[in-house]
């Protein structure tokens, strides 16, 4: 049986979920979860936070089931609840705190001029001898300090490979928007990677 | 590499990304193929965010997978209960409908006058149950002030007892004031320093001389009550006391003779604020009106107030006059400036 379910559409699991089969269920959540998971860890950074956001996020599929249009893809839909609801998280924290969890970014939008230009800047910095659990820490640390509306567009797009439509739809953006936000998401990794690197590099 | 053009450029980023359509896809591919410029914009893309491939997560954990579904599981449990419960609401409704005579067709009207009486029974139940409710409160506060007095009744029995049947009070030079509440100092200018006695010595509670009635009172926290003369404030004390001038005049005490009550409303408004009597260190003179003369106290939102006689019964009183006397004024008294003494041993004048 669990077999025959893996062999199910999204779609079909959603019309068996919605006929009472709660083991469609289960086969949606062992579907996406890694792919969830590893979203909210980039996005969140807060391993309390993920858990929470998992799990509403899959309840709040509990909750709109009979409503559920079929013919909608899963997966883009699950990424925006998912997406939303690790939003209004990381807001609850910043009004509970002083110290600012990913602010939104301010800064103007970039270009796919701004995008090659600091490529080529990047291309005359000299290879840094760092290792690998370096340059993970590093990595990890430039991510979660993202403004979020970088970060959520960088880890779909990079990460999770959503086309632009997709995000843009995850986002409630404008195409247009979603690609200069990308660009500058770019460009904001790219000058902080580069800034560490130099740092490191003068040291 | 920078020669290429915006839209080129563009092409290849949304390659990069796995965005555009499949002809978009198509066309980039054959330019990274066929052009080395862009084939080392994509090669610099590549190895530049390359980078980001190094922070991988594990998988999630079996435990949130088990967490999610139980919590499904409990939410669909409650949400089957609500649709029973909702379904055998329905079925009541259906039932009683099938059991009663047609009437007119159901809409809007009929709706609206369901939703107003619910709305009427429910404005009656707020009418009668928030009075009701308010009311059981004042006399709920009321039983527990008339309590007060009693052990304030008994304290004083105690102190008598223990000091040859002298009631509990101090030493105040003839015309001295009588509403200094919570002045410290040597002299004795202050009604209420006779009973301070009852709590200094211990015969008293000081929490049983805060009436619950009133908003503005102040337990006060402290255990050197020894080290005090009098009163910590005005807000610490909510009672008057019976005004013995000299403590060397005795004066009989029986049932009929009231020792304390609710705080006399005559003179609350001269003095009220001890910060400001402190600073100025003057009573506003009082006038006595009609209206001061039918105030109750207070404490008891004007209704009445709580008297202790001299026999330890405690109890409510619509009226101040007892036994023919005014318990707040001193009788033939009509101007006051805080050193009034009673008119003779049977005026009993309860102060500040």
């Amino acid at each position: 049986m669990v077999s025959h379910l893996r062999e199910q559409s999204d779609a079909q699991l959603i019309e068996l979920y919605q006929q009472g089969d709660e083991r469609a269920f289960r086969e949606i959540v062992d579907r996406y979860k890694n792919s969830l998971y590893g979203f909210l860890r980039r996005f969140l950074n807060q391993q309390d936070l993920v858990e929470d956001v998992f799990q509403d996020t899959f309840l709040q599929l509990f909750i709109s089931k009979a409503s559920f249009d079929t013919n909608r893809p899963l997966r883009p839909w699950l990424f925006t609840i998912a997406a939303n609801k690790a939003k209004d998280a990381l807001r609850k924290i910043q009004r509970h705190s002083t110290i600012s969890l990913g602010a939104i970014a301010d800064s103007g939008e970039a270009t796919v001029d701004d995008v090659v230009n600091i490529l080529k800047s990047y291309e005359m910095t000299p290879d840094q001898e760092v290792s690998d659990d370096e340059t993970k820490a590093l990595v990890r640390k430039i991510i979660a300090d993202m403004p979020e509306n970088l970060k959520s567009i960088l880890i779909l797009a990079y990460f999770e490979q959503f086309s632009y439509k997709q995000m843009a739809e995850i986002l409630s953006i404008p195409i247009g928007t979603v690609k200069s936000r990308l660009h500058t998401a770019v460009v904001h990794f790219m000058g902080k990677w580069k800034a560490i690197n130099r740092s490191n590099d003068i040291l | 590499m920078n020669t290429l053009s915006k839209e080129e450029k563009d092409l290849i980023l949304d390659f990069y990304f796995r965005c555009g359509s499949t002809e978009k896809i198509n066309q980039a591919r054959d330019m990274i193929a066929s052009d080395p410029r862009a084939a080392e914009l994509y090669t610099s893309l590549e190895s530049s965010l390359k980078q980001l491939d190094s922070v991988k997560y594990e998988p999630c954990p079996d435990n949130l997978v088990e967490l999610t579904i139980a919590r499904l599981k409990l939410a669909a449990s409650s949400e089957q209960a609500r649709l029973e419960s909702l379904l055998a609401e329905e079925q009541r409704k259906t039932h009683l409908e099938n059991i009663q005579p047609a009437t007119a067709k159901r809409g809007f009207w009929r709706n609206a006058a369901e939703v107003a009486a619910v709305a009427a029974v429910f404005l009656v139940v707020v009418l009668v149950y928030f009075p009701a409710t308010f009311s059981m409160r004042q006399i709920a506060w009321r039983n527990k002030c008339s309590s007060n007095l009693a052990s304030v009744g008994a304290g004083i029995a105690g102190y008598a007892h223990d000091h040859d049947g002298e009631l509990p009070s101090v030493e105040m030079d003839p015309g001295s004031p009588w509403w200094k509440v919570g002045d410290q100092g040597t002299k004795n200018q202050s009604n209420t320093r006779h009973i301070w006695l009852l709590v200094k010595d211990g015969y008293v509670d000081l929490n049983d001389f805060i009436c619950p009635g009133r908003e503005d009172a102040q337990i006060p926290q402290f255990d050197q009550a020894a080290a005090l003369n009098d009163f910590p404030s005005r807000q610490a004390i909510s009672y008057s006391f019976k005004f013995t001038p000299n403590k060397t005049e005795k004066s009989k005490v029986d049932s009929k003779t009231v020792l304390l009550s609710d705080l006399n409303p005559v003179f609350e408004n001269a003095f009220s604020n001890s910060d400001l009597w402190k600073q100025t260190d003057e009573f506003t003179k009082i006038l006595i009106s009609k209206q001061l003369l039918e105030m109750m106290s207070t404490n008891h939102l004007g209704k009445g107030q709580n008297v202790l006689f001299g026999d330890g019964n405690s109890g409510f009183k619509k009226t101040r006059t007892i036994s023919g006397d005014d318990i707040f004024t001193v009788n033939g008294k009509t101007v006051y400036s805080g050193c009034e003494v009673p008119a003779d041993n049977k005026d009993i004048f309860l102060a500040p």
